[in-house]
């Protein structure tokens, strides 16, 4: 007789109504009072109750999937706990002509079931016991967290300041409930917003000196109609999963696929032709292609004499444009000037409209002219000036810059020149290399130069956003009611400088820098701050790159003179300023000790400096294990919401309530109000009423929470009303009720939303087609919102004069960290967003369970080095330990380790940060421009690490110790 | 054996490596205890040992007819599923003790060798290679049970392991060729890929093909000459069945994967695709060749404005369509509660009263 245990429970049952049953169960089921009992016939019974479910609800994943947001699932539910999620599939088709939309979703979604009950889970508030870091915790009751955080809250406000209080606000922002909450926080107590988007390194800095934005891009079915895709820089095999179809589609739709990358990654597998190009040498290739359009007669001259500053004229005494004021008395220092054919003189540039209306300018121009008081000043035309700067990327010159044969460079122009439609996918790599600004311009030249813009299947693309823009609204009105009255109070001035040839555009890119600018705007802001600024210099990171003189940066001065500068002219928003230190932060959806690089900087001087450290969020993170106390967050199947999209996919989806907040987890919302109702108690316990911001505004401490609630209408548990408010405010869905849309689980957006990061798309979402951006530029004529009104090839700012880079060039990638032989180069993982799933034992089973460093063959044979084995990777600003992977696909002098690795994956007490100092580039410090300048999400210092360079050696054995 | 038979067909081309259809099915199906280390659904990159780690040298299926003599692969060899040290890592009061497998330093997992491929840089190539249990015509795997647990279902040809017969021998394990049936050792029966019947059975696709945001997989019947399958196995004749020489008659095909060409040493395209001919040869037989230059031709054509009905259909504008018969949405039709029954009295002695 065979007893094993199935056989053993077989036995043991109970026949009931022809089955075999366990008698313990059907003991249990009675005692327990249950009157039935599943029943089962046979094995395959079983694998039917596994489809089963009570309930089915619509919801998503609440974070920064990116370029990947969002995709709406159905959450099964049974016995009270979510069991699976499944796509929902449901995306109508937008026309016959185009693959619809679905199914959508990843592997990291498809097990957000599983990860939401794992052992990663912080389910109650919890407060560290003994020193920060050391890994005992102890659990708490919300009042007693809250108590405690709002004591020091009072301390620090009072005290040193309300900009003491600081908020890192990670990727993972909603812009929804969540950000709702905290942006009337900011708003009301003056506390510091932190804005991340140069911080995490996607800046799009290139795209901020061309065209005065980055948001802008195209829905993902457009690449349907491409003739030609660029995967230039970027991994879209890795990073669009939900709309990867799209690309390889348009192969079996008549389309090409080139990919330009160091190693052959996963989405050069699917090109037609991949160029292998020497890392951080971009703009040496795409410079060159520049040349070759240019000197080979396809330049686009309708479009880059109407929608570009190549027509205009630049002095050659001041390297700055020409002005009508310099040349006319009583001229405008605001008009710009070219050369018309037509009366053969100069003329002032279009300003309210960027339509030529028989004006003819002629692009290569140098000639003499007079200034209004007499003088003669020589005057170049920015394309005469950009012939002769890219006369030095000949094919065979930009070759022995970037390692590709001047055949391939001269095959890649043919194949740009001769396609109908070339669209480049948008990637967020280049501004991770330190001289990523000249590389993404010089790509985005050629799409210019070729009019390969604002067209069907066409274009260069920044940086993808779609906002519901009424969570600015919820937040900064006083109350729900008085929304049209309370932005009314901006109408005078949006009329005013409508009236003096201003676009829409231009105004909201204002709006959104006032934020950074206490008391400039007519209505109360936030207060927002350069993220990166914040960690560099309360972090003391300068002090890492005191060798940088020996790393090739391309910089004049020291990086310290160039930062005091800034901050002495107020170019970029340091808040709190360098003389005070912060005391309180807040890290919200964020996890700063995890992705800034050298990390170890942040623990050893900024941490010390703060009085608390609070992290809000659902699972145990690197920063979270540095925190004094964690708030527990509600789940992404736990709680309504709405969220920030993309273009890309330009559906708002909503999440819900498949099962009630885990433990004593509460919503973003619910924890922030909570935390304000706090405050007013013990400020009104301690006599504490209005005091006053450090930018003298009024700050009422003793109403916070009214206020926050506005009058108790939005109290901490009406999260979902909340999130019903911002749809209702939102201007982008007239057609669905919010009821509707919670239940379908996905909204289309009717129109881009007029706020500072959505706006930049400047287009129409047609109904039944897919979204071309720029096209109210473009079609239309609507200026740029850049210092000329056009898109700039030519920056006029003293620090890219100092550096060289009014015009785009090539510089050689530095040596940060030292003159060490392999590139440490990167990317975004295919196997988390971020850290949510870094360690998740599903995703860590399907690939590796330890952090790697992918190596070339050659590399690692040279050091003997095999598959597997553990390394030291180093260079002078720091070291790691880490595991080897050897691949054929890695370029000899590359090595590549994908992001968001916890620190607690890695052996050793470092992490992969440790090696990169990330210096600061002086380029991005300017300021009091026209567009470069500190706004919403753009326009400031970003996190460089791609140009790391390190060493690699084997550990004895390949063991570890 | 079977009437009809429902078959899958896996566009290589469109297969981006994500991995979503394993998690599909690992969270629907693979989650009972014994089942920790099991993948019904696996992609690899190739050229690669896949998983279990070298199967294609395991032996086993049919050489002119005769059962050939197969490895059953071990766990080890499917690739351990790991598991964690949380909570020491976040509540031991130590200050750093890194997140390490509990077992100790971790062996091979069912995807080591990711995105290496095989080939010398710059002509380093790999592509992503999908499988399941293929539902064989010929299973080897029902051919040496010798209880007869195996069957194949007569309205549709899924092969079914009946896990109330099954006792756990395990030849099943050695004869399939392509070492899709796992072991379960809490329950001592031998598990596979059950096709989604339950889901099937209502209508609604498999979930690896329904859940795939690359839009890989066609699902219908092989027979069922108005469906995508029968079209492109048997009309434009580009969906070819994976190890043909194992001799099992597979009903999973695959569109071959095309590649961008290789770079001479200066760096030139050359016009041979990287993946070489002879390896796509080894694994789908000889008619891969003109498959891809079918391909190639056909994408000539629409690039010089002609339509293309075996590109459509590859593109399938409509993604529900992908599916045939099986168009359904879970809510309209699963979802059926279990039944329910009321038990007996018992007595204190165990038996019924």
């Amino acid at each position: 007789m065979n007893i094993d245990r199935r056989n053993f429970l077989k036995m043991s049952g109970l026949v009931v109504g022809g089955l075999s049953l366990p008698s313990f169960v059907v003991r249990a089921a009675v005692s327990a009072g249950e009157s039935a009992i599943p029943s089962y016939s046979s094995w395959k019974d079983i694998y039917k109750a596994q489809w089963t479910w009570d309930r089915v609800v619509r919801s998503t994943h609440l974070l920064n999937c990116w370029y990947q947001a969002h995709c709406s699932w159905d959450v099964y539910v049974k016995d009270g706990l979510v069991y699976r999620e499944e796509q929902a599939a449901q995306y109508p088709q937008i026309n016959e002509e185009l693959p619809d939309f679905n199914p959508r979703g990843c592997q990291k979604g498809c097990c957000y079931s599983e990860r939401m009950y794992d052992q990663t889970r912080v389910l109650y508030p919890m407060k560290r016991v003994g020193e920060r870091g050391g890994n005992r915790w102890q659990r708490v009751s919300w009042d007693e967290a809250l108590d405690d955080i709002a004591e020091a809250y009072l301390d620090a406000a009072v005290n040193e300041g309300t900009d003491t209080t600081v908020w890192d606000l990670g990727p993972g922002i909603d812009l929804g409930t969540g950000i709702a909450a905290q942006s009337k926080f900011s708003m009301l107590t003056q506390s510091v917003s932190l804005d991340m988007n140069g911080d995490i390194g996607d800046s799009h800095r290139g795209c901020v000196e061309m065209f005065g934005k980055i948001s802008f891009e195209r829905s993902a079915d457009d690449y349907f109609k491409s003739d030609l895709i660029l995967f230039w820089a970027g991994n879209p095999i890795y990073t669009q999963i939900p709309q990867a179809h799209f690309f390889i589609a348009a192969k079996y739709n008549g389309a090409k696929i080139i990919s330009i990358a160091p190693d052959y990654n996963a989405s050069a597998i699917k090109s037609d032709l991949w160029i292998p190009i020497k890392p951080g040498t971009d703009a040496a290739l795409a410079l060159s292609v520049c040349r070759e359009i240019i000197e080979g007669g396809h330049v686009d001259k309708a479009f880059v004499k109407e929608q570009t500053d190549l027509p205009l004229l630049v002095r050659s005494d001041t390297r700055n444009f020409l002005r009508q004021a310099d040349v006319v008395d009583g001229g405008e220092e605001r008009i710009f000037m070219l050369w018309d054919n037509g009366n053969d003189g100069l003329a002032p540039a279009p300003y309210r409209s960027l339509a030529l209306n028989g004006l003819d300018p002629e692009l290569d121009v140098r000639a003499q002219i007079s200034l209004k008081d007499g003088t003669s000043v020589e005057v170049r035309t920015v394309y005469s000036l950009l012939r002769e700067r890219l006369a030095k990327y000949s094919p065979e010159a930009a070759s022995k810059m970037c390692g590709v044969h001047a055949d391939m460079i001269r095959r890649l122009v043919k194949e740009i020149v001769s396609a109908k439609a070339v669209a480049g996918t948008t990637q967020s790599c280049l501004n991770k290399y330190y001289h990523g600004n000249l590389m993404e311009r010089s790509i985005a030249m050629i799409y210019c130069l070729t009019g390969n813009m604002g067209r069907s299947g066409a274009g260069f693309v920044g940086f993808p956003l779609l906002t519901p823009d009424g969570t600015d609204k919820f937040s900064m009105t006083p109350n729900i009611r008085e929304v049209q009255s309370h932005f009314a109070k901006l109408q005078p001035i949006i009329d005013q400088r409508l009236a003096d040839g201003d676009t829409h555009e231009m105004i909201v890119n204002d709006f959104g820098r006032s934020l950074f600018k206490p008391g400039s705007a007519p209505i109360r802001m936030p207060l927002w701050a350069s993220g990166q600024l914040f960690w560099q210099v309360h972090g003391d990171m300068p002090s890492l790159s005191k060798n940088a003189q020996t790393w090739n940066l391309g910089i004049k001065r020291s990086i310290d003179e160039y930062l005091d500068e800034s901050l002495d002219n107020n170019w970029q928003p340091l808040h709190p300023p360098r003389e005070r230190e912060p005391r309180l932060l807040f890290s919200m959806v964020s996890n700063p000790l995890r992705r800034k690089r050298s990390s170890q900087q942040l623990l050893d001087v900024l941490w010390p400096k703060l009085t608390m450290a609070v992290v809000l969020d659902w699972r145990m993170s690197t920063t979270a294990r540095h925190a004094d106390y964690i708030l527990p967050c509600a789940g992404w199947y736990e709680h309504a919401n709405l969220k920030w999209v993309t273009t890309l996919a330009p559906y708002l989806v909503t999440s819900d309530a498949a099962v009630p907040p885990l433990g004593e987890s509460k919503t973003d919302w619910a924890i922030i109000v909570s935390l304000s109702k706090h405050i007013q108690k013990k400020a009104r316990e301690r006599g504490i009423g209005t005091i006053k911001s450090s930018h003298g505004l009024d700050v009422n401490l003793g109403q916070l929470y009214e206020d926050m609630t506005m009058g108790g209408e939005f109290k901490e548990e009406d999260n979902e009303k909340v999130a019903k408010a911002i749809y209702e405010l939102s201007s982008s869905f007239s057609k669905q009720t919010w009821e509707q849309t919670r239940e379908r689980g996905f909204a289309r957006f009717e129109r881009v939303s007029e706020d500072p990061i959505s706006i930049g798309n400047m287009c129409e979402i047609p109904e039944n087609d897919s979204i071309v951006p720029l096209t109210y530029h473009i079609r239309d004529k609507q200026p740029y919102p850049t210092a000329t009104r056009r898109i700039q090839f030519f920056v006029d700012h003293a620090l890219y004069d100092e550096m060289d880079e009014a015009l785009a060039c090539h510089k050689e990638p530095p040596k940060i960290g030292g003159d060490y032989p392999i590139m440490m180069t990167g990317g975004h993982t295919r196997w988390s967003i971020h850290a949510a799933w870094r360690d998740s034992e599903t995703m860590l089973r399907l690939h590796r369970p330890d952090p790697y460093l992918l190596l070339s063959v050659e590399d690692a044979a040279q050091r003997n080095i095999e598959d597997g084995d553990w390394i030291k990777v180093y260079n002078d600003t720091g070291s790691y330990i880490v595991r080897a992977k050897v691949a054929p696909s890695v370029q000899p002098g590359q090595s590549i380790i994908y992001h968001a690795w916890e620190r607690h994956q890695f052996r050793g007490k470092t992490d992969m940060n440790a090696v990169s100092a990330s210096p600061l580039n002086p380029v991005e410090l300017a300021g009091g421009h026209p567009h470069l300048d500190a706004g919403l999400m753009f326009a400031q210092t970003t996190e460089f690490d791609r140009d790391t360079r390190v060493e690699v050696q084997r550990l004895p054995g390949g063991q570890l110790a | 054996m079977s009437d009809k038979q429902v078959a899958m067909v896996m566009d290589l081309n469109k297969c981006i490596g994500c991995q979503t259809c394993t998690v599909a099915c690992k969270r629907l199906w693979t989650r009972r205890e014994g089942m920790r280390h099991q993948w019904w659904n696996t992609v690899n990159s190739q050229p690669g040992t896949g998983t279990p780690h070298g199967w294609e040298n395991m032996g086993g299926g049919f050489k002119d007819g005769i059962a050939q003599v197969g490895h059953r692969p071990t766990v080890d060899e499917y690739g351990k599923a790991w598991e964690f040290n949380y909570q020491e890592v976040f509540y031991g009061g130590k200050d750093h003790v890194p997140l390490t497998p509990v077992d100790g330093d971790a062996d091979k997992g069912p995807n080591w060798d990711e995105d290496i491929g095989a080939g010398e840089y710059p002509n380093g190539y790999y592509f992503y290679l999908p499988r399941i249990c293929n539902h064989c015509t010929k299973p080897a795997c029902l051919a040496a049970c010798p209880r007869k647990a195996i069957d194949k279902r007569e309205n549709d040809g899924i092969v079914l392991i009946d896990e109330d017969r099954c006792r756990g021998y395990r030849f099943c394990q050695e004869a399939c060729p392509y070492k899709k049936i796992y072991y379960n050792e809490t329950l001592g029966i031998s598990q596979k890929c059950i096709f989604c019947f339950p889901r099937i059975d209502e209508g609604v696709t498999t979930a690896c093909s329904r859940q795939c945001p690359g839009r890989v997989r066609f699902v219908g019947y092989l027979d069922d000459p108005e469906g995508p399958i029968y079209k492109l196995v048997h009309e434009h004749k580009i969906a070819l069945p994976l190890h043909p020489e194992y001799g099992t008659q597979p009903n999973v095909f695959y569109v071959p994967p095309m590649s961008p060409p290789t770079l001479d040493e200066n760096g030139i395209a050359t016009d041979k695709p990287r993946i070489p001919i002879e390896y796509l040869v080894s694994l789908f037989g000889s008619e891969v060749e003109g498959v891809l230059d079918r391909l190639h031709k056909e994408r000539e054509r629409v690039a010089r404005g002609e339509k293309s009905e075996m590109l459509d259909l590859l593109i399938s504008r409509k993604w529900i369509e992908m599916f045939g018969p099986f168009g359904k949405h879970p809510r309209d039709v699963g979802g059926n509660p279990v039944q329910m029954v009321t038990p007996e009295p018992i007595t204190d002695k165990g038996g019924v009263a």
